[in-house]
């Protein structure tokens, strides 16, 4: 028998919930029912006018990532009903050096998006027998993008387009090539921006919503150039406008507030822009109660019941089906650990707590987690 | 000089390495001065290290001085491979003392794999290649690894290797022994 027959689980191969390695854990969110409702209700009234701009903070562990993932399982499967689109999801997790500034963001976005869903929504313009230039300048004001967005569907130079598109600097050979002016981000971050909201503009003529999910937006702290910095803040405040209404961006990063966060994520110009009420705080779980329901909920999704109740019949273990693999004490114990120092009450501890206990369960050759393990286990975790 | 194709050599997440390869992964380890909270070691045969440029008396220190959380997958010193290796008791000798440390058996155990977490993500990386964690490794025989640094491509490999090891491998390889809390 496996670990994971031993303690009953159901599509996994032991407690951990992720979303990284497993997609489908993205449906789960745990406990902080508030900051779910709030993240759903902004969700919500975003897609009424505009598109959602979201900031995420919370300590290492607190549960960023997964709630990112989460929202792309809601979008995905159960939108809410004011999304009238498609959504079309990119994730990424952003990389940022001592100089990065605003093109290498504008890179990650674009590559985010992907060169060949960027030429389908061009193509699929094409193929309708319009005058792709004529469409095109409708939506983008600036030549140049009109001109790199064309040769994006043409074979040889669709490369050297996409490049443009990206805002990596050509030679001059290869911009008289596109029959572009100036390279993109030659002349700041507002023309990336517009490019950027225009692609969003196409994409829904086509039926689909643009919307990023940033990760780790803690490494923005990384660019530590006065110039970078402020480049970051210009695409960032452009791309908070109220004018962008087609490109939505939620963006997840490690700060206990944002005074901790990069300045330019959450300057005057930004937050007024984007709407404080759309900065949302994850905080640990803050109370004995709240981490019970965190340890049940989780339990109850990962545990296959009728498995359960049967091991719990054949073991004649003294343990209810709610708690299963931990008895009640053990249980208690757990969350009583888990809620002694409130900077600990994280959901990454909680689970891995979980996890852990189990493994020693598991080497003991136990079916069931009983309080002795868990203090062996939980000062490892919470300590 | 052994060369690779373009492409793995550009890749910026990755390096191949040829020389003295596991100890390039412990001075890397060494030099991430309180950056680093967990370290997997996953090596079928162990040394003592000596004579290498971080013997394991010296990393044990680390890992003590750091509290580093250390998992440790290696064969149970009495199979055929081990036998042969008189270094592989005394490691685990040294080892064994730590409380942040736990030490599994897995006599099937082929597999090497280092890594090591970092509080910043972006500081972690890990080993992936032939080389056992024994000085012979190091100084004498031929031996390929690749580093993988966790950024880019490189984050999701270093997850994924996680993953493996926490779901897989540790339940799969019977308990030494355990971890404990660092008495105060």
């Amino acid at each position: 028998m496996d670990f994971k027959e031993w303690f009953c689980l159901k599509e996994r191969e032991s407690f951990i919930i992720d979303p990284q390695i497993n997609e489908l854990d993205g449906k789960y969110y745990f406990g902080q029912a508030n900051i779910k409702q709030k993240i759903e209700r902004q969700l919500r009234h975003s897609f009424v006018s505009t598109v959602p701009k979201l900031q995420l903070f919370g300590q290492y562990g607190s549960g960023k990532t997964q709630m990112l993932y989460h929202i792309r399982h809601i979008l995905l499967n159960n939108p809410p009903s004011t999304l009238k689109l498609k959504p079309h999801i990119s994730m990424l997790t952003i990389e940022m050096k001592s100089k990065s500034n605003h093109q290498d963001l504008h890179l990650q976005l674009m590559e985010g998006l992907g060169k060949g869903a960027v030429s389908e929504w061009v193509g699929s313009i094409a193929k309708k027998g319009l005058n792709l230039e004529e469409e095109l300048r409708k939506i983008f004001s600036d030549d140049n993008v009109v001109q790199a967005l064309v040769k994006l569907i043409v074979g040889g130079i669709d490369f050297v387009a996409w490049r443009w598109l990206a805002g990596q600097d050509l030679s001059n050979k290869e911009l008289e090539q596109l029959r572009v002016t100036r390279n993109l981000g030659q002349i700041g971050a507002a023309a990336m921006v517009d490019e950027l909201v225009g692609i969003g503009r196409l994409a829904e003529m086509l039926g689909e919503k643009i919307i990023f999910l940033i990760d780790e937006s803690e490494r923005f702290l990384n660019v530590n150039t006065p110039d970078a910095q402020n480049s970051l803040e210009d695409y960032f405040r452009e791309l908070s406008e109220n004018k962008n209404n087609s490109i939505g961006f939620i963006v997840a990063g490690t700060a206990r507030g944002v005074e901790e966060a990069a300045r330019f994520l959450v300057s005057e110009a930004v937050l007024t822009r984007m709407g404080r009420q759309n900065i949302i705080l994850i905080p640990p779980i803050p109370t004995l109660d709240d981490v019970k329901s965190f340890v049940t909920q989780m339990l109850s999704e990962i545990i296959d019941k009728n498995q359960a109740e049967l091991a719990i019949k054949e073991n004649s273990l003294a343990i209810t089906l709610e708690t299963y693999p931990f008895n009640t004490d053990s249980f208690d114990l757990l969350c009583e650990y888990a809620s002694q120092e409130p900077t600990k009450a994280l959901p990454r501890n909680i689970i891995s707590a979980v996890n852990e206990c189990a493994i020693t369960a598991w080497d003991e050759k136990k079916r069931n987690i009983d309080s002795t393990i868990v203090t062996e286990i939980a000062p490892l975790v919470f300590e | 000089m052994t060369t690779f194709p373009t492409t793995v050599r550009q890749l910026p997440c990755v390096n191949i390495l040829t020389d003295r390869i596991v100890e390039k992964f412990l001075i890397r380890l060494n030099i991430l001065d309180n950056c680093v909270t967990d370290l997997y070691i996953v090596s079928p045969v162990l040394g003592t290290l000596a004579d290498t440029g971080l013997p394991l008396e010296q990393l044990r220190r680390i890992l003590r001085v750091r509290k580093i959380k250390t998992y440790l997958v290696t064969q149970s010193p009495n199979t055929e491979l081990t036998k042969k290796a008189p270094g592989h008791t005394l490691a685990l000798n040294i080892l064994k003392d730590l409380d942040l440390i736990e030490i599994r058996f897995n006599d099937n155990l082929h597999a090497k794999v280092y890594l090591c977490q970092c509080k910043k993500s972006e500081d972690s990386f890990a080993l992936l290649g032939s080389a056992n964690l024994t000085w012979t490794s190091i100084v004498k025989n031929i031996e390929i690894g690749v580093l993988i640094k966790c950024f880019s491509s490189g984050e999701p490999i270093i997850h994924e290797l996680n993953s493996w090891f926490q779901s897989r491998l540790r339940t799969n390889s019977s308990i030494y022994k355990s971890m404990v809390a660092p008495k105060n």
